[in-house]
This record gives C-alpha cells, sequence and structure tokens, in this order.
C-alpha cells in the first residue's frame, strides 16, 4: 500500500492511506508530499477497561486467604478444643486442640504441679504428652504397680469426647496395662460433690469397689476443694500411700486443719 | 531535569490534549529520547541508526497520548514503552534478516552499492515536481481544513479505526459525490450535512457524528481540485450502500 505523507510533526507524521485512511505513523525524515510504501504505525492502544472491583479482589482474596489458615490451621491446631484429665495421684489436665495437640498443661493438685515441673509439652500431641507424664509419675515414685490411672476427657463434642477417651485408654492400657489398671474417670466424678455432704458415710461409697475406685474417690472432692486442702497433703508423703490408709490420715489432717471440707466430713463421720 | 514530577505529569497531560504543545514536550526531552535509544542501539543514532531514533521518538509520543497518572512516573514508563517498540522494529527487521540490502557492495573488488545497478525507471527530475505539486496541493488542503478549524492530526485521530466504521464512511462519501450539491453546500456552510447523508447514504448517523471531523476531511478532498490526493485515494471504498439510492 502508497502512502501519502500530509503532515510532519518531529514524532510522527499524518499520512493518507490509498483506502481514504489517516493515519499517525513514525517520522523516518519523511517530507510533504512524499509516496512511501512501509509506515511503522502506531499500535491499537490496549483497551484498558477499569475494573471498579479490581481492589476488592485483592482484599476478597486475602480474607479467604485469612479464613483458609484460620479455620484450616489455626483453629484445629491452637484454639482449645477439650481437655484431658490423668489422675494418677498427681492430678493434670491438659488442653487439647482438636487435633490432639496439647496446648496447656496444668497441675490440679500439688503433686500435679510437681509432676510437671520442667517438663515441656510444646509440640507435642496427646499420645506423647500423656504417656511421658506416666513414666514420670513412675520415676518419681508417684506410680506403682497395682495402682489406678483415671482418664478423663472433657469437651463439648461428646463424640470426640468419646472417642479420644476409648483412643487414651487404649494407648495407656497397652502401654502400661498390664501393671497398672486404667478407667474411664468421668463414672465416677459425677456422684462426687453432692452427695458427700449426706449423712451416710464415705465408707459405704469407698469400700465396694476394688482398691481403685477409692483411689479416684477421695481425690476428686480434693479437687474443688481449696487449694489449701492439696498442699496440705504433701507433707503427709507420697500419695500412693494415702490411698490405702485415707481415713487414718485424714483423721490426722482433721486435727492439724479445721477448714478443709474432707476432712470435716470425715470427723462428722466419726462423730456420728 | 529541574521539572518535579507532578509538574511532568501535568505537561503531559497539557501535551495530550494540544498537538502544539505535544511537539514542544518532545522537543524539549529529545536528549532523554536520544539516551533512551543509544541505551538500545550502543551506538550514537548519527552512526546508521537515525531510523531507531525515529521509532524512539514516535514510542515516546504514543507513551505522551496514552500516560495516565495511575501508570506511574512518566520518565519511567515511557523509557519502557520506547525500549519494547524498539524491540518490536528489531524483532520485525529479523525476519528479513535473510534478504541482501541494497546498500551493501556489489562485490568485494567494486565499492558502489548494489542500489546503483538497478535500472531507475522514475524520472528523478519529475518526481521532484510531481512532489512539489503535491505539496502545494496539501498546504492548499490544509489550510481549507483550518478553515473548519480542524488539523491533520485531529483528523488522524479521529479516523475511524474498525473496517466497518471505515466503510460506513465510504458509504456517505459516495453518496455525497452522488450528490454534489451536498458537498457545496458543506463548503458554503463550513457545516457537515449529516442528515442529508445519513439518510441518503443509510447509515447511523450517530456513527457519521462520531467521525466528523474525518468526515469532513475526506469529503472535502473530493470537492473541487485537490486531483493528486483524489488519485491517491483509489482504493477507497466508494460503493453506494444502504437504501440512499
Amino acid at each position: 500500500m502508497t502512502y501519502l505523507v500530509m503532515e510532519v510533526h518531529p514524532a510522527y507524521a499524518v499520512v493518507l492511506d490509498t483506502q481514504g485512511r489517516f493515519l499517525k505513523v513514525a517520522n523516518l525524515h519523511y517530507e510533504v508530499g512524499q509516496r512511501v510504501d512501509r509506515v511503522v504505525t502506531m499500535p491499537a492502544p490496549a483497551q484498558t477497561h477499569i475494573q471498579p472491583w479490581k481492589p476488592l479482589v485483592g482484599i476478597a482474596s486475602l480474607a479467604a486467604c485469612l479464613c483458609l489458615v484460620f479455620f484450616g490451621y489455626y483453629r484445629p491446631n491452637f484454639s482449645p478444643y477439650g481437655t484431658l484429665r490423668i489422675q494418677i495421684n498427681p492430678d493434670v489436665q491438659m488442653t487439647l486442640s482438636r487435633t490432639q495437640r496439647v496446648l496447656e498443661l496444668e497441675g490440679l493438685n500439688q503433686d500435679g504441679w510437681d509432676l510437671i515441673e520442667g517438663y515441656s509439652y510444646h509440640n507435642k500431641d496427646q499420645d506423647t504428652v500423656a504417656q511421658e507424664l506416666v513414666d514420670r509419675a513412675i520415676e518419681m515414685g508417684y506410680l506403682s504397680d497395682g495402682d489406678t490411672i483415671s482418664i478423663t476427657v472433657d469437651s463439648s463434642d461428646t463424640q470426640w469426647q468419646d472417642s479420644e477417651t476409648d483412643y487414651v485408654i487404649q494407648l495407656l492400657q497397652s502401654q502400661y496395662g498390664d501393671s497398672v489398671t486404667i478407667q474411664r474417670g468421668d463414672t465416677v466424678v459425677i456422684p462426687v460433690a453432692p452427695n458427700t455432704p449426706a449423712p451416710n458415710t464415705p465408707a459405704p461409697t469407698a469400700p465396694p469397689p476394688t482398691p481403685a475406685p477409692p483411689s479416684a474417690t477421695p481425690y476428686l472432692p480434693q479437687d474443688e476443694d481449696d487449694d489449701d486442702d492439696d498442699r496440705d497433703d504433701t507433707p503427709d508423703g507420697d500419695g500412693d500411700d494415702d490411698q490405702s490408709d485415707d481415713q487414718n490420715d485424714d483423721d490426722q489432717d482433721g486435727a492439724e486443719d479445721d477448714d478443709s471440707n474432707d476432712d470435716g466430713d470425715d470427723d462428722q463421720d466419726e462423730d456420728s | 531535569m529541574t521539572v518535579s514530577t507532578s509538574d511532568l505529569a501535568g505537561q503531559v497531560l497539557a501535551a495530550q490534549a494540544d498537538s502544539q504543545a505535544a511537539d514542544a514536550f518532545i522537543a524539549q526531552y529529545m536528549p532523554f529520547i536520544r539516551s533512551e535509544t543509544i541505551k538500545f542501539t550502543h551506538v550514537p543514532p548519527e552512526q546508521g541508526h537515525e531510523d531507531e531514533l525515529s521509532i524512539a521518538m514516535f514510542a515516546f509520543y504514543q507513551a505522551m497520548l496514552s500516560y495516565q497518572r495511575i501508570k506511574g512516573p512518566f520518565l519511567a514508563y515511557s523509557a519502557r514503552i520506547i525500549r519494547h517498540r524498539l524491540i518490536d522494529e528489531y524483532r520485525k527487521q529479523q525476519r528479513h534478516s535473510g534478504v541482501i540490502s541494497l546498500y551493501q557492495p556489489q562485490s568485494q573488488e567494486e565499492e558502489a552499492p548494489l542500489l546503483e545497478q538497478i535500472p531507475d525507471h522514475q524520472a528523478d527530475m519529475g518526481s521532484h515536481q510531481q512532489r512539489m505539486a503535491s505539496q502545494e496541493e496539501i498546504a492548499e488542503f490544509s489550510a481549507q481544513l483550518d478553515t473548519f478549524g480542524i488539523t491533520f492530526s485531529q483528523v488522524a485521530d479521529n479516523c475511524p479505526k474498525q473496517e466497518r466504521t471505515l466503510r460506513a464512511c465510504g458509504q456517505a462519501l459516495a453518496y455525497a459525490r452522488s450528490a454534489p450539491q451536498l458537498l457545496d453546500q458543506m463548503v458554503a456552510t463550513r457545516r457537515l450535512p449529516l442528515a442529508e447523508l445519513a439518510k441518503g447514504a443509510g447509515v447511523e448517523r450517530k456513527t457519521l457524528e462520531r467521525h466528523r471531523k474525518y468526515l469532513v476531511a475526506i469529503l472535502l478532498a473530493f470537492t473541487n481540485g485537490y486531483e493528486i490526493i483524489r488519485g491517491h485515494l483509489c482504493h477507497i471504498h466508494t460503493e453506494k450502500g444502504g437504501n440512499g439510492q
């Protein structure tokens, strides 16, 4: 095609092609009136549609990412979903995420605090912590053959609660089942607090089961009492012995401290 | 450059509207364009790279037209456009890399370029005269357009880009040529008889309105005189369309 140069500017020339188009082309030293065969035309400007929702896309994707991180990673791993309580004599409770990560570990009595002192639960899951705590309890002399471990899982998700309980009990059973008794703690927890003030003695509740349940019963009320009471246990010596000769110890305690419920109950019992 | 960035952006935006301001702006930034070209060619443009400089200037002009504040600093933006344009042109040239240049020597013994072997059919004198005649005619055409308050740059900006629109304008032109009184009326009144053209050619009036300046120029070329321009427009689309006839 031939182009007739109509006008020249420093940076461009206006040419007329044979089809009647006026075009702006690169001015390769043209003169007005010159006919040229090849020109450098201006490329059609890219269609730049202004999309008002474009900035929102970034925000939305950021929000989606945050949601994904929160619901997919943070919540299952870092938000508390339930608690697992292990009662040997030391009473410890771990707060678990849904994925069984241990988020927090606390003692519920003085022995429990002693047991977990210096123990790091960071980045460990419930299996590891439970096993290591039982090992520690054995090492520190809290747990010996024939004793009982009570496992209590608490969560708003009852299905999760049940499966966790079974899982932990099975796990500990397979590890320590031949030397110690593993039982569900929650069955024992319920009757404790409201029934104790009743006139019937704790003796009837305690003796009927095997030596193991009494170990659970005396300890559960202790936790719901003031901490003072728990601390009083420590000077008495090892917790395991307490389980067997509980009554005697309580008497002594009662003589020393008047403010504990347990002791009070026992005193009443004796009075009656 | 002592001009602050905001001033520069303002200058660019002003130059977008005014072609004279654009020319002045480009003249002012010639050193910049030159340096950008040298970054690409690695030799001064005078050493056989005049075309690259011209293309860089054209790219700078294009950058100036398409610049918006949202695109960041103007100089960085234009430097990018210049560079990409030069690369584009270089690649286009590469496609012809198998072709021998007319300017290369005929052989190792003879220094004269190949071009001299080709018989020159165009008489130099004749072509020169023809060019002078074209120049005069174009100058006259330009002066006539000026009375309508239109420049060639504006016509080029207003020229239909789509084939279909160009054809619609061609139909309007064909109708006007068949009814010369419309052309006379336009020259006399300095107004484009849009309603008659749209009705006669069977084209949407809106389409013609959008390309008013272009239509004025192309219709003016088909009034009396302007033989050379009219001769050049040999392939213009002038078939009659619509229900005008």
